[in-house]
């Protein structure tokens, strides 16, 4: 399962993912971030404090994010090492900003 | 109840259907499987990665129509997780996929990638319009 919490504020977007994002969630993922108004010029961050899964279904959606807005400054924090690890992996934390 | 010497494969078989919620339930299996014989939390993760990897192709690139449905099979072999996932689709050729080109990373295209990174073994067993087997193997390390 998975949800999502949105904070849309001025200077930032901040996404919360909880839970699991696979082939069966990632599509609550791209709706959701789909539906997010006025994110031009916004930094957006991904809080994974509890996310517990993602895979390729995940990763491709959060690079879907990235090529909708190339110019976005994105962040991605407090992922658990078996998160992390998959970003290693991937290349992900050559395009997103991780910490 | 007789006791499983080492050289006994148990098999433990799931038929899930190509409907995407259920990928978890291959998740859950492996969870208890490979907890059983003694993998670390890390390991578990990665396989837990890796099978549902598998799965996803086999519903979305393997099973043809909405109620096909797609095997996976766990062999425990001494200390040798063997995990298959077998479909009926259209098959394919594990050489001609090219890698992820992470300069220009896109949508798609990554979940092979991972699995060969994760699992000690990967093999492919496809024939055109004949369905696919993945093999996919870990060694317990001690
Ligand atoms: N079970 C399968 N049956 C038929 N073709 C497959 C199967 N598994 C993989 N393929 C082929 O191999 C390609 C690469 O698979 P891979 O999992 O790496 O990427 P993907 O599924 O397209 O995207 P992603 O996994 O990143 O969401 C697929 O696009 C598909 O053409
Ligand atoms: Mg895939």
């Amino acid at each position: 399962m998975l949800s999502i919490s949105i904070n849309n504020e001025n200077d930032k977007l901040e996404v919360a993912l909880i839970g699991e994002v696979d082939i069966y969630t990632v599509d609550m993922l791209k709706n959701k971030m789909d539906e997010v108004q006025e994110v031009k010029g916004k930094e957006i961050i991904f809080d994974l404090e509890k996310l517990d899964y993602i895979d390729s279904t995940g990763l491709g959606a959060l690079i879907g994010v990235k090529g909708k807005h190339p110019d976005a400054v994105i962040k991605v924090v407090n992922m658990k090492s078996n998160v992390s690890r998959l970003f290693d992996i991937t290349g992900l934390s050559k395009i997103f900003i991780t910490e | 109840m007789e006791v499983q010497t080492k050289e006994d494969a148990v098999k433990i078989s799931l038929t899930l259907p190509g409907i995407p919620e259920f990928v978890s339930v291959a998740r859950l299996t492996l969870s208890g499987i490979a907890n059983r014989m003694g993998f670390d939390i890390d390991a578990i993760e990665d396989l837990k990665v890796a099978v549902s990897e598998a799965c996803t192709n086999a519903m979305k690139h393997g099973c043809n129509i909405a109620d096909d449905s797609y095997v996976v099979n766990y062999i425990v072999s001494g200390d040798r997780l063997i995990i298959d996932v077998c479909d009926s689709g259209r098959g394919f050729d594990l050489e001609a996929v090219e890698s992820p080109d992470f300069d220009n990373p896109k949508e798609n295209g990554l979940g092979l990638y991972i699995i060969k990174t994760l699992m000690d073994e990967v093999e492919v067993k496809s024939l055109e319009n004949n369905g696919t087997i993945i093999r996919m193997i870990k060694q317990l390390e001690e």
